[in-house]
Order: C-alpha cells, then sequence, then structure tokens
C-alpha cells in the first residue's frame, strides 16, 4: 500500500510536537481520577442500599408465598402413614434397609 | 512513589506495566500515563488548536483508559487503544460543538518566538480544514499511522482516507505558504 507523505509535511508537524510540563497535567490529573474513584464507591454503594432494600421489601411477600406452596403441597400430597406401619410397609422397609446395608458392605467380615 | 520505585518503574517495559494495570495496579497506570500524556496531548492540541481543551480531552481519556484497562484485548495494543480513545473523545466533542470558531484572521503572535509560531501557523492552517480531512491528516503526518491504520482507526473506507490525506495535505500547502512559510511549497 503506497502510503504519499509529503515529507516537508511531515517535517513540519515534528517540529510543532512540543515536550510539554507534565507536573500540572498529572496533578489534575490525580485529582480527577479520585473523582471518578469516589463516584464509582458511590455508585456500587447506592447499588447495594437499591438492592438491598428491593430484597427486604420483596422478602415478606415470598416467606407467605413459599408457606402458602408448603402448606398446600402438603394438604393436597398423599398420606404414606397407614401404608409405612402396616405389615407389608413393614416388610418393604426392611428390604430397603438390607439392601442399603449390603450396598455399602457394611455386613462384609473382617 | 520513592526514587528507587521511580527507577524501577522507568526500567519497566511498556507491556509488563499494561499488564500491572490490567490487574489493577494504580501505580502502573500512572507510570504509563507519564510515559503517554505529551504524545496524547500533542496529538489533542493538534485536533482541537485548544491547549486547554486538549488536556481536558487528555484527562478524560486517561481516566476513561483507567477505568476500562481491564477489557484491553492485548497489553501490546496499549498505545493505539489509547489513541483511538482520545481521538473518540475529540470525535464526541467536536460532534457536540455546533460549529468551530473562523479562523480566517491570523492567529500568529507579533512577537512570538519562530517555533510558537510555525505552531500556531500549523494549527491555524489545521483549524481550516474540515475535521474528518484533519482527522486523517494528523494521524498521518503527526503519529506517523499508514493509511490502512487510520481506516482501521476512524472506520473510514482505505478510499476516503487517502482521499482526504491528498486534498488536505495540497490545502495544507496552500495554507501555510499563505502564512509565510517559504518551506512548505
Amino acid at each position: 500500500m503506497s502510503n504519499e507523505i509529503d515529507e516537508k509535511l511531515q517535517a513540519r508537524f515534528a517540529q510543532a510536537h512540543e515536550l510539554l510540563p507534565d507536573l500540572e497535567f498529572m496533578q489534575s490529573l490525580l485529582a480527577r481520577m479520585q473523582q471518578a474513584r469516589r463516584l464509582r464507591s458511590r455508585q456500587r454503594f447506592a447499588m447495594v442500599v437499591v438492592v438491598a432494600s428491593f430484597a427486604a421489601w420483596i422478602m415478606p411477600s415470598v416467606l407467605q408465598t413459599t408457606a402458602a406452596v408448603v402448606r398446600s403441597v402438603a394438604e393436597h400430597a398423599p398420606s404414606y402413614d397407614a401404608l409405612i406401619i402396616s405389615p407389608g410397609g413393614w416388610a418393604v422397609s426392611m428390604l430397603i434397609g438390607f439392601g442399603v446395608l449390603l450396598h455399602t458392605g457394611a455386613l462384609r467380615r473382617g | 512513589m520513592t526514587a528507587a520505585s521511580a527507577d524501577t518503574w522507568a526500567a519497566a517495559s511498556e507491556i509488563s506495566m499494561v499488564l500491572l494495570a490490567m490487574n489493577g495496579d494504580d501505580a502502573a497506570y500512572g507510570e504509563l500515563v507519564r510515559r503517554r500524556q505529551n504524545a496524547i496531548r500533542n496529538l489533542l492540541r493538534r485536533l482541537t488548536r485548544d491547549a486547554a481543551l486538549a488536556d481536558d480531552l487528555a484527562q478524560q481519556t486517561f481516566v476513561q483508559g483507567w477505568q476500562s484497562i481491564r477489557g484491553l484485548k492485548s497489553p501490546s495494543a496499549f498505545a493505539g487503544w489509547l489513541r483511538k480513545l482520545a481521538v473518540n473523545f475529540w470525535l464526541q466533542h467536536a460532534r457536540s460543538s455546533p460549529q468551530e470558531l473562523p479562523l480566517e484572521q491570523d492567529l500568529r503572535v507579533e512577537h512570538a518566538t519562530p517555533a510558537i509560531s510555525r505552531q500556531l501557523d500549523l494549527d491555524a492552517a489545521l483549524a481550516q480544514l474540515s475535521r474528518d480531512v484533519r482527522l486523517c491528516i494528523v494521524l498521518a503526518y503527526s503519529e506517523g499511522m499508514s493509511h490502512g491504520e487510520i481506516s482501521r482507526l476512524t472506520s473510514m473506507p482505505l478510499g476516503t482516507v487517502k482521499s482526504h490525506i491528498a486534498r488536505g495535505s495540497a490545502r495544507l500547502r496552500e495554507l501555510l505558504h499563505d502564512y509565510g512559510d517559504a518551506h512548505v511549497q
């Protein structure tokens, strides 16, 4: 790719390139960065406050809804109490327990 | 920063400093700013022709750079990335300000030294160019960028960049000649 550049103009730009004093610029920049840092901290704090407030506001309703759902599930689920205390339920429970002991190797000697 | 740590920073390579800055080391970023501020401020002075505005835009550039350096893809791309930020800040400013001041009045200072006078002449001549032409000219002549690099940085088509540079160079030669610079014909 050809980049036609006028050498005289280029020299002119090079002459215009100054060595600028940096002390004042750096001080002003550091102050600006400090300001940006403070602003960012404030924004984060504000965000935490907003999220916490929202959570606090919504929490009672979430807990109430959860409790209602648990109650509803408990009411509508079939009861297994009678089944478990019957002889058949007892036998099945024993078989399951035996299977677990076999599986874990608790019955092996040595 | 102590003298010893200042020496350590001065000896450190730019890539290692960029890596440190990307990991949140503010002292490393400060050293990067110290090394790059002159180039960025000069670039913006050529584009704005206003030292105070150029420094303000340069500071915005460095603050933005500090806030977003973690997103830099490669440490070796730091210089170009910073230049792009600076150009974007200038473009944003140029788009928001309705019209630049008319510059037909001579900006030369009667008792200015020849070096300052030459610089004022160049900046005054640059200010006569349209925004895009000036951007291409400054990137080509002041930053030494190739046409392809300028095209990528500014998102202008390569042909447009070439034509801007050709037309801008011709216009600059005319203007500088009008300002009485016998060296530029």
